[in-house]
């Protein structure tokens, strides 16, 4: 029975407001829930994350990888020399992690190393055409190019 | 990692917070909100600090950034305190209201982000290719190095973007002595921190009853918690232009006023300072506020106009200086717009708005139309919200690119984290509030500047509320800090 003094309208806009405010809460912590357990999930996966350059991440084997690699590489050149990432295949995304983990270099591509006249090739699986190495590590070259 | 590059960026915001204090004393919010806007005005102050260092030849040294943090945040104490900025009223309608259990899920979900950003798990791809590294590199160079943007294969990083995040970036690495990504993602749950906040004051302020206001904050701080770690947005700069949007939309909501002029001017330097797209939104921002001085014939004085145009350009002019005078600004930045690409846009946007790691969020944009209609008091916000939109559609079918699905795609489900927590606060003040809010600032009995009027409303919401329980108990259910009214 509807009590005495109630509007009906109002009771049901009230009702309705405190639903959509219920659904936004239910949706967003729906979400929250099963990102944070996908990311968990992958996160204790990591060392065993494959993917293409495209899709990798801090923490996963390839840029921990990387990022060991260029710390070596570092401590044979001289900062703010330019330094090209060997690769044949020109893997934009291999260059551009390593134009990270190097901010003190001008990090190119192979297909610019002439042009930015650089110095070092560091290279994680090819042997460049040319070149004096420098250091190698599985995985990890360095030559000097002139 | 270690302690102090975790710490740092919670430290720099302090000292960044206390800077900032001064310039937002006398806004009349409550202290929570003036927090936040102190955050963002010392964010501010400190890019144009920065921007003056360079132009000046001083360099972004250790013993600069710390004299610059030191002295902004002393000078609020310094300074005197004019008799209005003693009596500056204090909004009673959200610290008033405990601390419940919408802030405790809040506090959940950022602290999960925080702890998924300082593994760097969730670290954002933008971050390795172009923010951090520009932030890095400057660190190292002591300033904006523009050599090393001028170089022909740098126009991959956006040499022509602004520097203000780079420069935020640097300045914590100068705090916590060295470059440790670990700490430095650490910004973007600290922002998102600050967004959650701001809309709870905001909320608490226009009189959202208790359940709701917690509801609405614990959503909000959850949906985007969500994106930020699915979609690895630790280290993003769109947190900036979203705590810029959210922080602007109680000035937006209120009748124009010198404290709205001030706020909005420093939202539209920050959100113009931190990404490129922040620049239409920045300008928004200031042309909305403008129009509605014009519609209520108030002619903004000087001081209002300062206050409103100044941040931006002490942002936005060293920056193109410094973009015009190394010619970095990229050819890829502009064309024209054809029917045949916008055709090609409109499937990728829908396609990008349904992205797995936003939930259907951002289908609440859809509201932005309902608020024009039926929500007059919210129009300004729509306006500025729809005119983003408008000009991210335009920028898509205006693109270079061959293949414009795919930059929609790996772009729009970030941009669209600029509007969602904003447009959500604004969909709660518009039809989760009692009546009564709607006439604050609406001129049907506002007080001058419609803000006192709304934290008065704040205690008189219950009254034309729900209707499903007596007004006693519902008035004492939302002193609770679980709300229940």
């Amino acid at each position: 029975m509807e009590p005495q003094g109630k509007d009906p309208a109002g009771l049901l806009g009230g009702r309705l407001r405190q639903a959509a405010a219920i659904v936004l809460l239910l949706w967003a912590g729906a979400a929250f829930a099963w990102e944070g357990w996908a990311a968990l999930t992958d996160w204790r996966r990591r060392g065993r994350f494959a993917a293409t350059s495209f899709y990798w991440r801090f923490e996963v084997a390839e840029t921990m990888a990387l990022e060991r690699c260029l710390g070596r590489a570092a401590q044979l050149m001289p900062v703010g020399c330019a330094v090209a990432v060997y690769d044949p295949t020109q893997d934009f995304f291999r260059w551009r992690w390593a134009a990270y983990l190097l901010p003190a270099y001008d990090v190119v591509i192979s297909r610019d190393a002439e042009r930015a006249g650089a110095s070092f090739y560091v290279s994680l699986d090819q042997q460049p055409p040319r070149g004096q190495l420098l250091m190698t590590r599985p995985g990890c070259q360095v030559y000097r190019l002139r | 990692m270690s302690a102090r590059t975790l710490a740092a960026p919670l430290l720099v915001a302090a000292l960044l917070a206390l800077a900032g204090g001064g310039l937002v004393r006398r806004q009349p919010v409550s202290l929570l909100q003036r927090a936040v806007l102190a955050l963002l005005a010392g964010i501010v102050m400190l890019q144009v600090a920065l921007g003056l260092g360079d132009a000046l030849g001083l360099g972004w040294s250790a013993a600069f950034v710390a004299a610059v943090l030191a002295v902004g945040a002393v000078s609020p104490w310094l300074l005197p305190r004019s008799p209005a900025a003693r009596t500056a009223p204090t909004v009673a309608g959200s610290t008033a209201a405990p601390p419940g259990w919408g802030d405790a899920l809040a506090l959940v979900a950022v602290a999960v982000f925080a702890a998924f950003a300082a593994s760097r798990w969730v670290g954002n791809p933008d971050f390795v290719y172009h923010w951090g590294l520009k932030g890095h590199r400057f660190l190292l160079s002591h300033g904006v190095d523009f050599a090393y943007l001028a170089k022909p294969w740098n126009w991959v990083i956006h040499p022509d973007y602004p520097n203000l995040y780079p420069g935020l970036l640097a300045a914590t690495a100068v705090v916590a002595g060295r470059w440790d990504d670990h700490g430095l993602l650490l910004w973007s749950p600290l922002l998102l921190l600050a967004i959650t906040v701001s809309l709870r004051e905001t909320l608490g302020a226009e009189a959202v009853p208790a359940f709701r206001r917690h509801a609405v904050v614990a959503s909000t701080a959850l949906g985007c918690a969500a994106f930020g770690i699915g979609h690895k947005m630790a280290g993003a700069a769109d947190w900036l232009p979203c705590l810029a949007l959210v922080v602007a939309l109680p000035a937006l909501v209120r009748p124009p006023d010198g404290a709205g002029d001030l706020r909005l001017g420093l939202c539209a330097a920050l959100a113009a300072g931190a990404k490129i797209e922040g620049l239409p939104l920045a300008v928004s921002l200031v042309l909305v506020q403008l129009v509605r001085h014009a519609r209520r014939r108030q002619r903004p004085g000087a001081g209002a106009i300062a206050a409103l145009v100044l941040p931006l350009a002490l942002v936005v002019g060293p920056w193109v200086w410094g973009v015009g005078r190394h010619g970095l600004f990229q050819p890829d930045n502009a064309g024209s717009a054809s029917v045949r690409r916008l055709v090609a846009v409109v499937p990728a946007i829908a396609q990008a708005a349904n992205t797995g790691t936003w939930h259907g969020l951002p289908y609440l944009l859809l509201l932005i139309p309902l608020l024009v209609a039926t929500a007059p008091r919210l129009r300004a916000f729509a306006t500025v919200a729809l005119l983003q939109l408008a000009f991210y559609l335009w920028t898509y079918a205006a693109s270079p690119l061959d293949d414009v699905g795919f930059l929609v795609l790996t772009s729009f489900p970030r941009l669209l984290l600029h509007l969602v927590p904003a447009t959500i606060a604004a969909a709660a003040i518009a039809w989760l509030a009692g009546p009564e809010a709607e006439s604050v600032g609406s001129g049907r009995g506002a007080t001058r500047d419609g803000y006192e009027g709304g934290a008065r409303t704040a205690d008189l919401d219950h009254l034309a509320d729900d209707g499903d329980g007596d007004l006693a108990r519902r008035v004492a259910a939302d002193r609770q800090p679980d709300g229940g009214a």
